[in-house]
C-alpha cells in the first residue's frame, strides 16, 4: 500500500520539448537518468515534440464535467454518467452531435484545473496528467474529431493535444484543435499563443491565429483567422421564444457557426450548427429546459476551413410557464 | 513542524495536523521505565477513510530518542476511531528502524479543531515501546463533526416515503429541552440515492449524496436522471420530484395563424409562437393562415423543449388578360382558397404592369387590378379592414411576363 501511494506522489510527468529545451534545463540534475529513463544516448537530445517522461509529477484524475448527447469509456464503450472520475490512460469518446466538457489535472481539494471540451464524434485518450496547481500538466492524445481548451483564467497549466500529425501546446488553454478527413491536423488559437510541431519543427501561433500540420511535415505558417460575426437577436437577457437567430455578418466568411450553451463559458453545450449565413432560422430545435438559462454566440469560418474565434454570448431566458 | 506546516501549504489536498505530549512505557529488565516526549502528524485525505503522512516525535526522557517515518490511518466509516501503521527510523545512541501500529480517535470541537488521543505500540530495534498521547488537532478543510459510537442513530426519511413536495429542509433548531443524552448532531438525507450534488466554488466539484455531509454550510445543487433539479443548503433533506413524462412544444408560426393541436384550437402570441406542454410521442400541429394550411410533425421528448415552425405564406398572383383590369373566371378558385385559409392575417394587394406602353397608363391599369382583387375579396367577405392596396412597383428585368399583367396578394408577415 505504501509504495502504491509513493508511486501516486511521485509518479512521472509528460513533458514536451519545445524549440530551446535541453534534457538539462528541462531535467537539471537529473539529466542522465532522464536520458536513461527515455532511451537516449549519453549527450543526446531529443527533438522538437517529443515527450519526455520526468520524475517529480503527480498523477492527477480527470472527470466528466458536463454531457450533452452520449460519451463513451474504453475500448468496451462504457457510458460515460456526470462526475465520473477519468484515470491517467482513459480512452474517452463522444457521440455524434454531443458533447462532452472533461476537467482535466484534478485534485480532492479542488483548485486550479484545465477543462477541455470534445464535439460529436470526438475520440481522445488522457494520456498522462500530472501536477497540480501551477505546475499542471496534461498530455491528449487527439484520436478524431475535434475538441477545444478552455483558456485558463488563472495559474496557467500546459495541455499538449497530439495527433497522427503533430502536436499543439499551450500553457494557457484558449485553442482548438481538430483531425481532418484530409489528413492534416488543424489548430486555432484563440485567446491565447500556442506552439504547433510537427516534423521537428515548432510554429508559435499569436491568439487569432491559425495552422495545420501534416504527418511527417512542418506546420503550415500562420493564418489570421476570421472575426465572428455580431449577434443582433434574440438580444442579451431576451425571453427565448423564437429561434430566429440573426446576426452582423464579417468579411471573407465563408459560413458560420451557431453555438448554444447552458452556460456562459460554453462548458455545457447543447447545440452547434454550421450555416451559410444570417439568420439562421432553424426549422426544428430541441433544447432541454431544466437548465437554468440558455447562451448563443457565433463564430464565422473561411474558405480555407480555419474557425475563428467566437463572438460574445447573449444570454437568454427560457420563458415562464415553459418548465412544467 | 515547520516541515509539515511547509508541506501542507504546498499541497493542494486537505491535510490534517495534529501536535501533542506522549507518556512512554518501555520495559526493562522485568521493569517499566516511565517515559514522556512530545509527537506530531500530518496526514492527507487520500480518500474518505485512507490518510497517509508523516509522523515525527522526540522523547527526552527516560532516554534521548528522535523518531519519524511514514504513517498510514485508516478511519473506520463514519467514525472518529482510526487505526494506524507507523514505520520509518529512531535514533537513540545509534540508528535503528521504527515499526509500530494504534490506534486512536479525533474528537472534533469545531469544523477544524479538535484533540486527538491515540495509543501506539512500537518497536524501536528490538526495543518494545507502548506510547499514549494527547494533543491538538487542526484540519486544512471543514469536517463534519462524527457522532460519538454510543450516539443515537440519527433519524432517516424512507425512501418509499418521500415528502409530498420537494422542500429543503430548514436546518435543524437546536432543542431548548433538557435531553438525557447528547443530540445527534444534524446529518442529510438526499433522495434519490443515486443524485449527484455539485459544490460550488472553492470546491467545485461533483460529489455522491453520500458525502454531502463534509461540507457543512454549502449550498449545492443537485441533479438526477429522470428528476427537476433543485438545491439545498448542507446539512439538509431533499427529495428531488421526479420530472414529468412531458415536454414542452414550441409552434413557430405567424400572429394571424390559426393552430390545431388535437382538438384543442390555438392562436399564436404577438410573436406569432404558442407555447403547450404536451405528453411524450410524436404530434401533429395543423397550422392555417396567410393562404396556406400544413401539418406540422413533432417528437415531444420528456424534459425537452421542442420548437417547430411553420413554413411562411407565399404571395398569390392573380393574372389578369392583356391590358385588362377584370379578374377572370378561372382566378376565382385561387382567391377563394386564399380566403379560406386567411385566418387572422392582412395582405397587401399590388398591381403589376410592364415596361411596354405609356408608363402613366399602364400605373392607372396596374392600380385597377390591384382595386379588381380587392373589391372580388370583400365582396366575397374577406374583411377590408385586412386589406391594403399599395402602389404598384415598376417592373424589373426579371419580371415575367405573366408577373407583369398580374395583381399580388402578399401576406403581411409582421412580428413585434
Amino acid at each position: 500500500m505504501i509504495l502504491g501511494l509513493l508511486s501516486i506522489l511521485w509518479a512521472d510527468q509528460l513533458r514536451v520539448v519545445r524549440a530551446g529545451d535541453t534534457v538539462e534545463s528541462l531535467a537539471g540534475p537529473s539529466a542522465d537518468q532522464v536520458r536513461q529513463n527515455n532511451g537516449l544516448a549519453p549527450g543526446e537530445q531529443p527533438g522538437v515534440g517529443t515527450v519526455l517522461r520526468l520524475p517529480g509529477g503527480t498523477d492527477s484524475a480527470g472527470l466528466v464535467l458536463s454531457l450533452t448527447g452520449t460519451g463513451t469509456l474504453g475500448a468496451g464503450g462504457t457510458a460515460l454518467v456526470l462526475g465520473q472520475q477519468l484515470p491517467p490512460g482513459s480512452l474517452v469518446c463522444t457521440g455524434a452531435d454531443s458533447f462532452l466538457t472533461l476537467r482535466l489535472a484534478t485534485s480532492d481539494s479542488g483548485g486550479t484545473h484545465d477543462e477541455v471540451t470534445l464535439l460529436g464524434g470526438t475520440c481522445v485518450s488522457l494520456t498522462g496528467s500530472t501536477g497540480l496547481g501551477q505546475q499542471r500538466s496534461t498530455l491528449l492524445d487527439l484520436q478524431r474529431g475535434y475538441l477545444s481548451v478552455r483558456p485558463t483564467l488563472r495559474d496557467p497549466g500546459r495541455v499538449a493535444v497530439r495527433t497522427a500529425d503533430g502536436l499543439t501546446v499551450g500553457d494557457e488553454g484558449g485553442f482548438r484543435v481538430a483531425v481532418e478527413d484530409a489528413g492534416y491536423t488543424r489548430t486555432e488559437a484563440l485567446y491565447r499563443p500556442v506552439a504547433v510541431i510537427g516534423a521537428g519543427v515548432e510554429q508559435p501561433l499569436q491568439a487569432g491565429e491559425g495552422a495545420r500540420v501534416k504527418k511527417g511535415q512542418a506546420p503550415t505558417r500562420p493564418v489570421v483567422l476570421p472575426t465572428p460575426g455580431s449577434p443582433e437577436a434574440p438580444a442579451d437577457e431576451a425571453a427565448f421564444r423564437r429561434p430566429d437567430f440573426y446576426w452582423r455578418p464579417v468579411e471573407r466568411a465563408l459560413g458560420y457557426r451557431v453555438e448554444l450553451a447552458s452556460d456562459a463559458e460554453f462548458q455545457s453545450m447543447l447545440l452547434m450548427r454550421d450555416v451559410p449565413g444570417s439568420p439562421w432560422l432553424p426549422p426544428y430545435l430541441m433544447l432541454p429546459y431544466q437548465v437554468e438559462r440558455l447562451y448563443w454566440r457565433v463564430s464565422s469560418y473561411d474558405r480555407n476551413g480555419y474557425y475563428g474565434v467566437p463572438s460574445e454570448a447573449h444570454r437568454l431566458n427560457f420563458p415562464e410557464g415553459m418548465r412544467p | 513542524m515547520i516541515f509539515f506546516l511547509s508541506l501542507a501549504l504546498a499541497e493542494p489536498l486537505p491535510w490534517a495536523f495534529s501536535a501533542g505530549v506522549h507518556a512512554t512505557a518501555v520495559p526493562a529488565e522485568g521493569s517499566i521505565l516511565p517515559g514522556f516526549g512530545f509527537q506530531g502528524t500530518m496526514n492527507w485525505r487520500a480518500s474518505k477513510v485512507l490518510w497517509p503522512g508523516f509522523q515525527a516525535m522526540i522523547d527526552p526522557f527516560p532516554r534521548t530518542t528522535f523518531a519519524g517515518g511514514p504513517t498510514v490511518r485508516l478511519y473506520l466509516p463514519r467514525s472518529p476511531v482510526w487505526v494506524e501503521l507507523l514505520g520509518g527510523v529512531a535514533w537513540e545512541h545509534n540508528i535503528k528502524a521504527q515499526l509500530g501500529g494504534g490506534f486512536g480517535a479525533d474528537l472534533l470541537l469545531t469544523q477544524r479543531v479538535g484533540i486527538r488521543v491515540q495509543a501506539d505500540w512500537m518497536l524501536l530495534g528490538n526495543q518494545p515501546l507502548a506510547l499514549v498521547s494527547v494533543g491538538a488537532l487542526l484540519h486544512s478543510a471543514p469536517m463534519r463533526p462524527v457522532e460519538a459510537p454510543s450516539f443515537p442513530v440519527p433519524t432517516v426519511l424512507p425512501a418509499s416515503e418521500p415528502p409530498a413536495t420537494p422542500a429543503v429542509a430548514p436546518p435543524a433548531a437546536p432543542d431548548p429541552a433538557p435531553s438525557p443524552t447528547p443530540p445527534a448532531l444534524p446529518t442529510s438525507e438526499i433522495l434519490p440515492a443515486g443524485a449527484r450534488l455539485w459544490v460550488p466554488h472553492p470546491v467545485c466539484r461533483w460529489i455522491d449524496a453520500s458525502e454531502a455531509d463534509l461540507y457543512p454550510g454549502a449550498t449545492v445543487r443537485v441533479e438526477a436522471p429522470g428528476y427537476l433539479p433543485a438545491s439545498v443548503t448542507l446539512p439538509g433533506s431533499l427529495s428531488l420530484s421526479p420530472a414529468p413524462a412531458q415536454g414542452t412544444l414550441m409552434v413557430v408560426a405567424w400572429p394571424g395563424d390559426r393552430l390545431k393541436v388535437g382538438a384543442v384550437d390555438l392562436r399564436p402570441s404577438a410573436d406569432g409562437v404558442a407555447m403547450l406542454s404536451v405528453p411524450v410521442g410524436t404530434i401533429e400541429v395543423e397550422v392555417t393562415g396567410g393562404g396556406r394550411s400544413e401539418i406540422l410533425e413533432a417528437a415531444v421528448v420528456n424534459g425537452q423543449a421542442t420548437w417547430v415552425r411553420s413554413h411562411p405564406p407565399v404571395p398569390v398572383y392573380v393574372l389578369f388578360e392583356l391590358g385588362s383590369a377584370e379578374v377572370g373566371g378561372r382566378q376565382f378558385g385561387r382567391l377563394e382558397n386564399l380566403q379560406a385559409l386567411a385566418a387572422d392575417w392582412h395582405f397587401d394587394i399590388v398591381g403589376s404592369y410592364s415596361s411596354d406602353g405609356n408608363l402613366e397608363q399602364n400605373m392607372i391599369l396596374a392600380r385597377a387590378r390591384a382595386q379588381a382583387v380587392y373589391d372580388l375579396l370583400v365582396r366575397q367577405g374577406f374583411p377590408a379592414d385586412h386589406l391594403h392596396i399599395l402602389d404598384p412597383l415598376p417592373p424589373t428585368p426579371n419580371t415575367s411576363p405573366d408577373a407583369a399583367r398580374s395583381a399580388r396578394v402578399i401576406p403581411r408577415r409582421e412580428l413585434p
